[in-house]
């Protein structure tokens, strides 16, 4: 009988599931194809805060297909994990290592933008504030689950537990939207 | 070959597509998580199982080892994912206390991600092995864990087969 011990040592994957994994955590990407063929990029709640609350249209969008928001205004420096996002938009970098490597080209003053980071799933509370300081330089917006980052969910908030651990500010827009930064926050309205 | 595409195809089970997805796999494999469930369920080879999980692959691998009953004679229980969906703690030791009341002994998987309230009138120790430890013990003290996995694996297998899994035998 094959034990399977470890998704991740477990043996290479095939090609179609890899193209499944890849869409199924960039659902963005398949409404980007339909807009090729007409049909308006269909913008969720989330989108529609970045437009309106970040100012700095250069930014660095990271492990979400997120080259999409070039249609709304934004500049991007697009960062993928996955060497399939090479097929749809040439233009994105290829790391590796998102979670504890912050690459130099990445502009310090530019607003970085995670959006359901595969990156961050299942992380450790460490892992997860070391990602945290390596990543804010200036501001950072990231929207994903908070009890997919190892905590006991059902005793303690996440935020209370990170800001203990780390100087950043870290207001929560709403429980799955964090904006962090190195100085404080603005208050939205 | 194409047998097996096929049912990649029509499953609808989070755990069999993530198994066959490996370019080089067994009929017959099995997650580490899924070989404790068996490892404790085939201690008891005169037990009548209930099955209240999914029914796919995993599912047909373990009809081969142990008496799975489809009546209502059980003796045994075997409960996970879609079998014990609950989001707050009191729901769910209500829903254990339950399916286990008239079994001798019992299998059950928590999918710690699904719980989102702790809502039962006692604290909860900080860790969340721990947390999850007391909650069973307050089901029915004789629940035991059956292992404690150094991390969550990946992105993908926390959903094929909970990793919380523990043991009851009365």
């Amino acid at each position: 009988m094959q034990i399977i011990k470890s998704y991740s040592t477990a043996g290479s994957l095939s090609r179609a599931h890899r193209l499944r994994m890849f869409h199924g955590e960039r659902p963005s990407v398949l409404l980007w194809r339909k807009t090729r063929f007409g049909l308006p990029f269909p913008l969720d709640p989330i989108d529609i805060w970045l437009q309106n609350n970040i100012s700095n249209k250069n930014i660095t969008v990271v492990d979400f297909g997120g080259w999409y928001l070039e249609n709304f205004g934004f500049k991007t420096t697009c960062i993928e994990s996955d060497y399939v996002a090479k097929h749809y938009y040439n233009d994105c970098y290829i790391e590796l290592n998102i979670a504890s490597y912050r690459p130099n080209y990445v502009v310090e003053s530019n607003p970085v933008i995670l959006r359901r980071p595969a990156c961050l799933k299942y992380k450790s509370l460490d892992d997860f504030v070391q990602f945290l300081d390596i990543w804010t330089k200036s501001l950072l917006i990231l929207h994903f689950e908070p009890k997919t980052i190892l905590h006991n969910h059902l005793k303690f908030k996440l935020s209370d537990l990170v800001k203990d651990r780390t100087n950043l500010h870290i207001q929560e827009v709403q429980q799955d939207l964090w904006q962090i930064s190195n100085k404080p926050c603005k208050k939205q309205d | 070959m194409l047998a097996t595409r096929q049912y990649l195809h029509k499953s609808e089970f989070w755990r069999d597509l993530q198994v066959l997805s490996f370019c080089d796999y067994d009929a017959d494999a099995i997650l580490e998580q899924e070989k404790l469930m068996l490892d404790f369920v085939c201690q008891f080879p005169d037990v009548l199982w209930r099955w209240r999980a999914e029914k796919g692959l995993f599912y047909n691998i373990c009809k081969e080892h142990i008496r799975i009953d489809t009546q209502i004679k059980h003796n045994g229980i075997i409960i996970f994912g879609s079998g014990i969906a609950a989001t707050s703690t009191r729901k769910l030791v209500r829903r254990i206390r339950n399916l286990v009341q008239n079994t001798s002994v019992a299998y059950v998987g928590i999918n710690r991600f699904s719980l989102l309230e702790h809502n039962i009138d006692f604290e909860l120790p900080d860790s969340m092995e721990q947390s999850l430890d007391l909650i069973m013990e307050y089901c029915d003290p004789r629940f035991k864990r059956l292992h404690t996995f150094d991390k969550i694996d990946g992105n993908h297998m926390a959903y094929a087969h909970p990793m919380d899994c523990y043991g009851l035998c009365k």
